[in-house]
């Protein structure tokens, strides 16, 4: 049984493209159910996100797998057999592995270190095998990519550091207040953009909201909906008093706050510190303030300069978490491939120790003078046979297993000797024990 | 014992340090381990010394002093849970035991033998503060450092070891009650001491006294100026770094 996994990604696939092929989550078991009617997959999962769509199955035969994937798509998804092959990526065995190890643990995804993607696969897998379309082979798979994505992320600082406007303000009031819980933010103009960053911050603790705007219906409206205060605008030195964080959004041309009037609050809070973020175009607070011993200014291209630096230190982080990675899926396949040739030698043990047995039984049928002693004889003698016989080749196996030879693989070995290592004939029966 | 306890104080130390420098949490949990078996270890022979005998020798005062900043920081660590301050802490604790084993009377054993409950009060007192101190120092330095990273715009990596100004802001000034207070009994016993001996509360050399009674001045008028005028953040922080290089000057002068 191989893995295999086709799909399209947002690295090649454009999101036109991308939505046609999306499963919506709520029925992604009926989607399994119609999968498993495709012959040739014996076990099935299907990831998909906004960022991916992807089927991963495992497959007795690699051509027919691919090829019931393919149908697959064009029969359930309004997409036509030429586009779907110019975006379709399919990846096997190791590569397979190695790709489900790195979307996992948000190495693939277009944010590196976002942490959604490991939530979605797990949800992805967990479907799948609760409506029994994951066996032992996915979930072996699975679980080894759900560790190696845990062990990333606590071997590396990847996901650490935020990467948009509105996180990185919360991130440097953390930085600058410790918990936000009990601090009071002031919002000075109704735009958009400062109501996103006022509601990050109040998802982050900072519940104490106050807004002012030029115009007070809109500033009660805006209010009422991030559920604070109003204050005046004609107040704001009064109101920058009592602020620890002001979000300055303002359509106002030319500075609203000047160096004196955050000086003079700053007197007057006695050197708490004040974190002003602003955000507005034109600028909103003179770029002065932050030679004030107390304040904190950070404008919009500072805000976008930390995302970006952040964003290029996640992907040098994710080279470290790329080798951890390597490693894993090496430790992993040796892993396999040592299974692997255990049930091998399990089954040819079997099919020789079957055939032994009938042709004792034969040989014993047709000697009737045969007495006790001669029968167990003949048991020793072709015992010996076979073992002598498969010595030398599972020596060899094993030993081109060891240095990873390329030429006989496991599955030339299965077809040369007429075995299938997962057959109902099972190698648990047979003995399992090594040749001498 | 020594050996273990040194290599206990050094596997905590150099996990602090990695820590601290890869912004990584995976260890803490090893370098609180060894610490914690070193401390253990450390209180055990400390009180074994102090109980049988009268301490003597200048290594047991530097072990003492390690003892106190590793149990300052522990106190530290239960309370925020960051290991920012264990990377000052933990490294200095090794040094101080460190250099106390290797040269236990290299300033000649016996020739500060304390005797009598008062004077060993006024040493036991003393190391408290001191140990606080360093921590002060410690706390303040990491301030600048963050607040820099903040005002500079373009914070590095280190914005995200150091904890937040808000905690270290905190630490200054719970540090700084602990160590004054300490001081200022330490001076009280270590001037009734001399009364008992020599008959006058200021008898000894002036030299010798007078540094110790500007630094409590000094730590006493900061304490004071966080209290009355609320002094907060950076001022306080670079007041509390001179005070503790005026501190190691009135030290070396006080003995």
């Amino acid at each position: 049984m191989s893995i295999i996994l086709a799909g399209v990604s947002h690295h090649n696939t454009p999101l036109s493209i991308r939505e046609r092929l999306y499963f919506p989550e709520g029925d992604m078991s009926d989607w399994l159910d119609r999968l498993a009617d495709y012959r040739g997959l014996e076990e099935r999962l299907i990831l998909s996100t906004c960022n991916r769509v992807e089927v991963y199955s495992a497959v007795e035969d690699y051509d027919q797998g691919l090829d019931a994937i393919h149908r697959f798509f064009l029969e359930s998804r309004d997409i036509g057999a030429e586009e779907l092959s110019a975006h379709l990526y399919v990846h096997r065995e190791d590569e397979a592995t190695r790709h489900l190890f790195t979307v996992a643990s948000s190495l693939d995804s277009m944010v590196v270190g976002e942490p959604q993607i490991l939530g979605q696969v797990k949800e992805a897998y967990r479907v799948a095998q609760a409506s029994g379309h994951a066996g032992k082979a996915l979930t072996n798979l699975f679980s080894r990519a759900f560790r190696v994505a845990k062990k990333i992320r606590e071997q590396t600082p990847i996901g650490e550091s935020p990467v948009s406007v509105s996180s990185v303000a919360v991130d440097l009031a953390k930085r600058i207040f410790g918990s936000l819980a009990g601090k009071n933010v002031l919002l000075l103009g109704a735009g958009e953009m400062g109501e996103a960053a006022a509601r990050h911050l109040k998802a982050s603790g900072a519940d104490n909201l106050h807004v002012a705007n030029r115009t007070l219906a809109r500033a009660q409206e805006l209010a009422s909906r991030l559920k604070g205060g109003v204050v005046s605008f004609d107040n704001l030195e009064g109101a920058l008093i009592d602020a620890d964080i002001v979000i300055a959004s303002t359509a106002a041309q030319g500075f609203i706050l000047d160096k004196p009037i955050v000086a003079s609050a700053l007197e007057q809070r006695r050197d708490a510190p004040v974190f002003l973020i602003d955000i507005a175009v034109p600028r909103n607070v003179a770029p002065e303030v932050n030679d004030l011993e107390d304040a904190y200014l950070y404008d919009v291209d500072d805000l976008q300069s930390v995302a970006a630096d952040n964003l290029r230190g996640r992907e040098e982080v994710a080279r470290d978490a790329r080798a951890i990675l390597e490693n894993e899926v090496e430790t992993y396949l040796a892993r396999q491939q040592a299974e692997e040739l255990r049930h091998t030698f399990a089954a040819i043990r079997f099919f020789a120790e079957s055939m032994r047995r009938e042709e004792v039984e034969k040989t014993v049928s047709r000697l009737p003078g045969l007495g006790e002693d001669g029968r167990e004889t003949l048991d020793a003698m072709t015992k010996a046979l076979v073992n002598k016989l498969l010595h030398h080749p599972f020596a060899v196996l094993r030993r081109m297993a060891e240095e990873d030879v390329e030429g006989i693989s496991v599955e030339s070995v299965q077809k040369l000797f007429g075995v299938e290592p997962e057959s109902d004939a099972g190698p648990s029966e047979a003995s399992t024990e090594e040749p001498d | 014992m020594v050996a273990i306890l040194i290599a206990c104080y050094l596997a905590s130390a150099l996990t602090h340090l990695y820590l601290l420098c890869t912004g990584r949490s995976a260890g803490v949990v090893y370098g609180i381990g060894a610490l914690l078996a070193g401390f253990a270890l450390h209180t055990l022979m400390l009180g074994v010394s102090f109980a049988t005998s009268a301490p003597e020798g200048w290594g047991l005062w530097l072990s003492g002093m390690a003892w106190v900043i590793i149990l300052m920081y522990l106190i530290v660590y239960a309370r925020y849970r960051d290991i920012a301050l264990g990377g000052f802490a933990v490294p200095a604790a090794f040094i101080l035991e460190g250099y106390a084993s290797a040269f236990p009377g290299v300033w000649g054993a016996g020739s500060i033998a304390v005797q009598g409950y008062l004077l060993k009060g006024h040493a036991v007192l003393a190391l408290l503060s001191w140990g606080a101190f360093f921590l002060l120092f410690a706390s303040a330095l990491m301030y600048l450092v963050q607040s820099q990273q903040l005002k500079s715009r373009r914070p590095s990596a280190w914005l995200h070891r150091l904890p937040s100004l808000d905690i270290l802001d905190d630490l200054n000034h719970k540090i700084l009650y602990f160590g004054f207070a300490f001081l200022t009994a330490s001076l009280l016993l270590g001037s009734m001491w001399a009364k008992s001996r020599h008959g006058a509360y200021w008898s000894l050399d002036p030299v010798r006294t007078w540094p110790l009674i500007l630094i409590w001045g000094a730590y006493g008028l900061l304490l004071v100026c966080r209290l009355t005028r609320s002094w907060k953040g950076k001022r306080s922080a670079v007041f509390s770094m001179v005070a503790f290089f005026a501190a190691l000057l009135a030290l070396v002068v006080h003995f």
